[in-house]
C-alpha cells in the first residue's frame, strides 16, 4: 500500500460513512476502548529518564541516530516508520541531519538503543520578551540574551489568551512577555518560530 | 567651563541615588541578584548582601558628592570617591563580559538586563563625569550662576545616561518602537499565510475526541494532509494504532472534531 | 498523595524548560536554582522554590498564593487534555507567572489559566508533546 492508498484509507475511516467515529461511538475501527487509562507515574520522580534521551545528531546510519548527549554520554536511537518527526513542523528522517540538537522519547530495548516514538529535532521553548519586531521577524529578550525570531509563511502560528490560533501576528506588540516554540537553527542561532503565545494583546 | 563642571556632582548624585535606592529598597532587585554578574563574584548565596552593601556605597558616595555643596566639605571628596566607584564599576562590565556574559548588570534597575556595549558606554561617560569632577573641583552650587546652562547640561547628560540604559528601554525605547508600528503599517500584518498546522493541532486538543483518547497517543503528529473542509491529522497510539483525527479547517469548532482509531500495518512511511 | 488526589490541588498552564547541560540557545541554562536540574530528569521549576524566587516570579500578582516547596519536594502534574501524569521534583525558580497574568489555554471546557509550573523535557514529553507548548494542568502535592 502507498502513501495515497493509505491516506485514503485513514480518511474514509475517519470521514467515510463507516467512520463517522467519535471519540464516544469509536465503533468497529477501535481495537481498543474508548476511555484511555493512563499508566500512574512512579512514586519518585524519575532520574535520568531512560526512555528518554537528548543531545546533538554527530552521526546517521540508515535509520539510525548516533546522538551525543550534552552530558556525553552516547545515545544510538532507532527511527522506524511510526516514529513522528518534529522539526518546525511534523516532518520525515530525510529532514534531520547532522548536527541537529534533538529530543527524543521511545522504549529503551535490550540492546541499548532508544526505539523512539517521537523525535523533536532542534526545538525550543522559551520565555521572551519582545523587543522589536520587523518584516519577518522578532527581536526577543530570553534570560538576557537576544535572540532572533524568523517568521516562516504557512508554518508560524500565534495565540493570543484563550483565542484560537491563529497566523495572524499583526497582533504582536513590542515589549509583550510571551512564551515561544520554535526549531533552533544551528548554523545561525537563530530560531523558525512555531507558535508564538504571546499571553495577551496589547492596547 | 565652571558651569558644567559643576553639574557633574549633581548629575552623578543624581544616578548614584537612583541606583542605591532600587539595591536598598527593592525586594525583586535583591532576589535577582542571584542572576548578576555580581553572583559571579561573591557567590549567588552571598549575591543579595552584596547587592545591597554595593547600594549603601553608592548612597554614601551620592551624599558625599551633595555634602560638596557645604562651604567646608571639598567637592573634590565626593568626586574621587565617585572616580573610585565608577573605576571599580568599569571594571566590574569587563569581568562579567568575560567571565559571566549571560548574566544581568544589576545597575540601576530591579529589571534584568544584558551586559552590552551601551552598558559600557554608560559607565564610561560616568567615569568621564567624575574625572570633570574632581579635576575642576568647582562645588555643585556654583551651577546656578548660570541656571538655564546648568538645567541644559543636566538634562542633556541624564538623557544620554537614560538612552545608555538597558534597564530603561521599556520606558522609552519600546514605547517608540510601538509607536512607530501603528504609525506604519505592522510589518507582519497582511501576509496570506496559509492556516498553521499548529492552528489545527491546537484545536485538535482542545476538542472531546482529543480527551477521550489523547492518553493513549505515543507519538506527536505522524502526517496529515487536508481533505475538502478537512484537515486529517495522525498519531501512533499506545497499540501501535494509527489514531485518525478530522479537525474542520476552515472553521473554529472543537466539538465536531472527528477520530477514528485503526489497526494499521503499515504506518507512514518515514 | 499522587496523581488527582491531594485535598488543594493547583490548577493553571504548565509548560517545559531546559537545563542542565543542553544545545542551542539552552546551552548556558546552567543547573537551576537548585543546581540540579538535568533535562533527562523528571523535574520541575516551581515559583515558590524559595522566598526570594517568590520575589521574582510573584504569583500573588495573579491571585495565586502558591505553597513554598523547596528543591526536591515532589509534585505530581497532570496533563488536563488527556488525564496523563507525571511525578517531577522542584529544581528551579519559575516559571515568571506575573508576566503571564490572565493568559488561559484550554481543552474544551477544561482550561487552565496562569503559568504556575515548568517541567524538564523529559517530565513534560512523558505527559504531552514537547510541541504543544502550553498546556492546563493540574498540580498536587
Amino acid at each position: 500500500m502507498d502513501a495515497m492508498d493509505r491516506r485514503r484509507l485513514l480518511t474514509s475511516a475517519v470521514l467515510g460513512t463507516a467512520g463517522l467515529a467519535t471519540a464516544t461511538a469509536l465503533g468497529p475501527l477501535s481495537p481498543e476502548p474508548a476511555h484511555a487509562s493512563p499508566a500512574l507515574p512512579a512514586t519518585e520522580p524519575v532520574v535520568e529518564d531512560p526512555n528518554f534521551a537528548e543531545g546533538r545528531i554527530t552521526g546517521i546510519s540508515g535509520t539510525m541516530l548516533l546522538v551525543t548527549g550534552s552530558d556525553t554520554v552516547l545515545h544510538r536511537i532507532r527511527v522506524t516508520n511510526g516514529t513522528s518527526i518534529w522539526k518546525l513542523y511534523p516532518t520525515t528522517f530525510d529532514a534531520v541531519d547532522v548536527g541537529d540538537g534533538l529530543y527524543a522519547r521511545g522504549v529503551r530495548m535490550a540492546d541499548g538503543t532508544l526505539a523512539a516514538d517521537s523525535l523533536w529535532v532542534n526545538i525550543v521553548s522559551m520565555s521572551v520578551q519582545i523587543t522589536a519586531i520587523g518584516n519577518g521577524w522578532l527581536h526577543l529578550d530570553h534570560d538576557n540574551k537576544r535572540i532572533v525570531g524568523r517568521v516562516v509563511p504557512g508554518r508560524t502560528a500565534a495565540v493570543y489568551r484563550d483565542a484560537p490560533t491563529t497566523g495572524d501576528l499583526s497582533k504582536l506588540r513590542v515589549g509583550r512577555h510571551a512564551h515561544i516554540i520554535g526549531a533552533w537553527r544551528p548554523d545561525t542561532n537563530e530560531v523558525d518560530l512555531a507558535t508564538v503565545y504571546a499571553g495577551t494583546v496589547a492596547g | 567651563m565652571t558651569v558644567p563642571a559643576a553639574v557633574q556632582p549633581l548629575l552623578l548624585a543624581l544616578v548614584l541615588a537612583a541606583s542605591a535606592r532600587v539595591k536598598l529598597t527593592s525586594r525583586t532587585a535583591r532576589s535577582r541578584a542571584t542572576g548578576t554578574a555580581l553572583a559571579a563574584i561573591v557567590g549567588k548565596r552571598r549575591a543579595p548582601l552584596a547587592y545591597g552593601m554595593v547600594g549603601g556605597v553608592e548612597a554614601v558616595v551620592a551624599l558625599a558628592l551633595l555634602a560638596g555643596g557645604v562651604p567646608v566639605v571639598p567637592q573634590r571628596i565626593g568626586a574621587a570617591l565617585a572616580v573610585a566607584a565608577s573605576t571599580a564599576f568599569v571594571g566590574y562590565l569587563g569581568y562579567a563580559r568575560l567571565f559571566a556574559p549571560d548574566s544581568s548588570c544589576g545597575c540601576v534597575s530591579a529589571r534584568q538586563a544584558p551586559i552590552r556595549w551601551r552598558s559600557f558606554a554608560r559607565a564610561v561617560l560616568l567615569l568621564a563625569a567624575s574625572v570633570v569632577a574632581l579635576v575642576a573641583g568647582t562645588p555643585w552650587p556654583a551651577a546656578v550662576a548660570r541656571p538655564y546652562l546648568a538645567v541644559g547640561v543636566l538634562v542633556v547628560e541624564l538623557a544620554a545616561v537614560a538612552l545608555l540604559s538597558p534597564e530603561l528601554d521599556e520606558r522609552w525605547l519600546f514605547p517608540v518602537r510601538r509607536l512607530v508600528l501603528r504609525v506604519r503599517p505592522h510589518p507582519l500584518a497582511g501576509l496570506a499565510y496559509d492556516l498553521p498546522l499548529a492552528s489545527t493541532v491546537r484545536q485538535l486538543e482542545r476538542s472531546p475526541a482529543y480527551r477521550e483518547v489523547g492518553g493513549r497517543l505515543r507519538s506527536d503528529v505522524l502526517d496529515h494532509w487536508d481533505e475538502g473542509e478537512w484537515r486529517i491529522v495522525c498519531y501512533r497510539t499506545d497499540s501501535a494504532a494509527t489514531a485518525v483525527f478530522a479537525v474542520p479547517r476552515l472553521r473554529y469548532d472543537p466539538d465536531s472534531v472527528r477520530v477514528a482509531v485503526v489497526t494499521d500495518p503499515e504506518p507512514v512511511p518515514a | 498523595m499522587g496523581c488527582s488526589n491531594s485535598a488543594s490541588p493547583a490548577y493553571g498552564e504548565m509548560s517545559w524548560f531546559c537545563c542542565g547541560a543542553a544545545w542551542g540557545p539552552c546551552g548556558s541554562a546552567g543547573g537551576g536554582a537548585c543546581g540540579t536540574c538535568n533535562s533527562g530528569s523528571h523535574q520541575c521549576a516551581w515559583p515558590h522554590a524559595s522566598d526570594a524566587c517568590y520575589n521574582i516570579t510573584q504569583p500573588y500578582a495573579c491571585g495565586h498564593n502558591l505553597a513554598l516547596r523547596g528543591c526536591g519536594h515532589v509534585f505530581y502534574v497532570t496533563n488536563r487534555c488527556n488525564g496523563s501524569c507525571v511525578s517531577a521534583s522542584v529544581a528551579d525558580c519559575g516559571p515568571n507567572t506575573h508576566q503571564f497574568c490572565g493568559e488561559s489555554h484550554c481543552c474544551g471546557s477544561t482550561c487552565g489559566t496562569d503559568r504556575l509550573i515548568d517541567l524538564t523535557p523529559s517530565a513534560f514529553s512523558a505527559i504531552a508533546s514537547l510541541s504543544s507548548g502550553l498546556l492546563p494542568c493540574r498540580i498536587d502535592s
